[in-house]
């Protein structure tokens, strides 16, 4: 095992720059989420940790050494392809015993550490099978093994999960993290599914347009996002952004554009009569006659465990979240008042946090 | 009531009349295809005199091998005309496998390195060549007879496998290219990056990984290389004069002199020709048809 540490990575294809200074510190043992839309350079980032991508600038440590330009095999790292990557013409049990065939590993070493892995993902009884004869989670597990057998310093998840269907994916996210529980390899974890970062990782780097937007431990991340785009990307249903103004004279209050004043614990004096946006999320709403503010019903979704309550302040759309049972219809107007403790506020020029 | 059954009734008899339809023409194209074949096995089982018989008549009246032994005895044999095609057969087979066979590995080796190259890497000019390579197999054979023969002969390989093995790979290699960048293109990239991964230097994820995914097409593409090679005959008759390079199609071709034919041995030839290519398909029919890819990658 060992620690990862990347230091203001760079990369280029020509003159399109893909990540621009990206600096990460994962800890020996640590499981660190990389998680962003499509095209942040999450993946590509994840590519050059395992050296199917060069490096245009910075470096990257695996441990003690720079990896920079080191050839994949001599990395010592595992990666879990999205799409699997079995070989198709190997059993189950040479797919996992292959890079310790190339290593030349003693029969019996090799042996014991296929059955080692097969017995830990459950694989005993599909050791003879060949690839196209399983299913698709099957196939994930084999790829697992195939990176356990390796006991390498670094374990590297592409998106393993997103071929699965959605039960399937709720399981295998529990079976990764309960192996990492057990093996406590340095894990980095690409996904663009927050859930999965959320409930996966120690850590979670949350990427956007090739730079780092913040990176923090899930709940920190949660309750207290650096900037508009985590907060609007971390949390389902998203955060609520109202626009308008901050105002601090005696108690702090927000105004916003339509001139509905929404309620603040405080805000920094520095931002008063500044145009900010007030972030709150689904769940923050109370319904309270007395200070709730009247909001006209528009959409119920009812899920079983809570509703979800799609509603209109002053003409701005709001979604929020409530975990009893609601009998509302649309047009309804019920009194919501947001928690001025949970309230997010941000600059609306830089979008950072205020 | 009655009506419904009665509709039911008449959809069945369409649908067997539909099957029976289907296998009929399924019959015809089958006789279509294996009568001539048929005809040169049956033939090479028959006396001379039956095969010319009129009306002609497909089975032998006193069937015999002694058309199939005169191959294995030349200087025993009766026939007077084609008896030098006949000592030339043998040979010709030798010949035929090993510009076949010579034709179909260079295929393999070049096609892989040019295919996977044109299918992994972007470089200036690979629509070019891809454009030319196509293009290449739309000139007819006959048209590069002359210049080919003089280029021949300038490098002194007339009558020399070698010419007749370089011949076929022009002509077979810009097809196999195109069928293995193909093949390869189909191939997830992922998979090599996991063998690069698991250890493998380029060598090895080529030879461990890559080409046993790809046999199918690398089976398909030696194949196709072969039968093109074992069937010419243009080319091996202005190219080869003698047993040194004389081909099966060419020799077989002896049968037929300006004095006579000998029907029943050419026949025999016939079906002699037949045996190494129909011994191959048989061979790797079922590596061909696996379908070796599937489970690889999330289809």
């Amino acid at each position: 095992m060992a620690s990862v540490d990347i230091r203001e990575v760079r990369k280029a294809y020509g003159p399109a720059q893909v990540l621009h200074g990206v600096s990460i510190d994962i800890s020996d043992g640590e499981f660190v989420s990389l998680v962003g839309p499509s095209g942040c350079g999450k993946s590509t980032l994840l590519r050059m940790i395992a050296g199917l991508e060069s490096v245009t600038g910075g470096e990257i440590h695996i441990g003690r050494r720079v990896i920079n330009d080191m050839p994949p095999k001599d990395r010592d790292i595992a990666m879990v392809f999205q799409n699997y990557a079995l070989y198709p013409h190997m059993t189950v049990a040479d797919n996992m015993a292959f890079s310790l065939k190339l290593k030349r590993a003693p029969r019996a070493e090799i042996e014991r550490r296929v059955t080692g892995a097969a017995e830990i993902l459950g694989l005993r009884p599909l050791l003879d099978r060949f690839p196209r004869q399983l299913s698709g989670g099957q196939r994930q597990r084999v790829a697992m093994g195939r990176a356990i057998v390796r006991d390498p310093q670094v374990f590297l998840f592409d998106e393993p999960l997103s071929n699965l269907d959605a039960k399937l994916r709720v399981q295998m996210r529990t079976e990764i993290k309960e192996l990492h529980q057990r093996l406590r390899t340095t894990t980095v974890y690409v996904t663009h599914d927050q859930i999965e970062a959320m409930t996966m990782a120690d850590k979670i780097v949350v990427m956007h347009d090739g730079i780092v937007e913040q990176t923090g431990r899930p709940l920190d991340l949660y309750d207290r996002p650096a900037n508009l785009f985590v907060a609007g990307f971390i949390g389902s249903p998203a955060m609520n952004f109202l626009q308008g103004k901050v105002t601090v004279n005696g108690s702090a209050s927000f105004v916003t554009e339509s001139g509905v004043t929404l309620p603040l614990n405080d805000a920094p004096a520095a931002a008063d009569g500044r145009p900010a946006v007030y972030g709150i999320r689904p769940e923050h709403f109370v319904i309270d006659r007395q200070i709730g503010l009247p909001a006209e019903v528009i959409v119920v979704e009812p899920t079983g465990s809570e509703t979800q309550v799609f509603a209109k302040i002053g003409g701005q759309e709001i979604v929020s979240v409530f975990h009893d049972r609601m009998n509302l219809n649309p047009g309804d107007i019920i009194p919501l008042a947001p928690d001025p403790r949970r309230a997010h506020l941000f600059d609306a020029g830089s979008g950072e946090r205020l | 009531m009655t009506e419904v059954i009665a509709q039911s009734h008449m959809r069945h008899w369409r649908q067997d009349v539909r099957l029976i339809a289907l296998m009929l023409g399924g019959a015809l194209v089958t006789v279509y295809i294996l009568a001539p074949f048929c005809w040169l096995l049956l033939s090479s089982f028959m006396h001379e005199q039956d095969a010319l018989s009129v009306p002609p008549h497909w089975i032998p009246k006193n069937p015999t091998l002694s058309n199939y032994l005169s191959f294995f005895n030349p200087s025993e044999t009766r026939a007077v005309v084609g008896s030098r095609a006949i000592e030339q057969t043998l040979p010709g087979m030798l010949n035929s496998f090993i510009a076949a066979v010579g034709t179909a590995v260079v295929n393999l080796v070049l096609g892989t390195l040019a295919g996977y190259s044109l299918a992994r890497f972007k470089f200036r000019g690979r629509g070019a060549l891809l454009g030319i390579y196509l293009g290449s197999r739309m000139l007819p054979g006959i048209a590069l007879i002359v210049p080919l023969y003089l280029t021949i002969k300038a490098f002194g390989l007339l009558d020399h496998l070698v010419a007749l093995i370089a011949t076929y790979v022009t002509f077979t290699l810009p097809f196999t290219i195109w069928l293995l960048k193909n093949y390869f293109q189909a191939i997830p990239r992922s998979l090599e990056e996991a063998a690069l991964i698991d250890g493998c230097t380029w060598l090895q994820m080529m030879v461990k990984v890559l080409l046993p995914t790809a046999l199918p097409g690398l089976i398909a593409a030696a194949m196709f290389a072969f039968m093109t090679a074992w069937n010419d005959y243009l080319f091996a008759v202005i190219l080869t004069s003698t047993t040194a390079s004389k081909t099966m199609p060419v020799v077989v071709a002896g049968f037929a002199t300006d004095v006579t034919t000998e029907r029943t041995l050419m026949a025999t030839s016939g079906v002699l020709a037949i045996i190494p290519p129909l011994v191959l398909a048989f061979l790797f029919q079922r590596l061909i048809v696996q379908g070796l890819t599937s489970g690889a990658v999330k289809d």
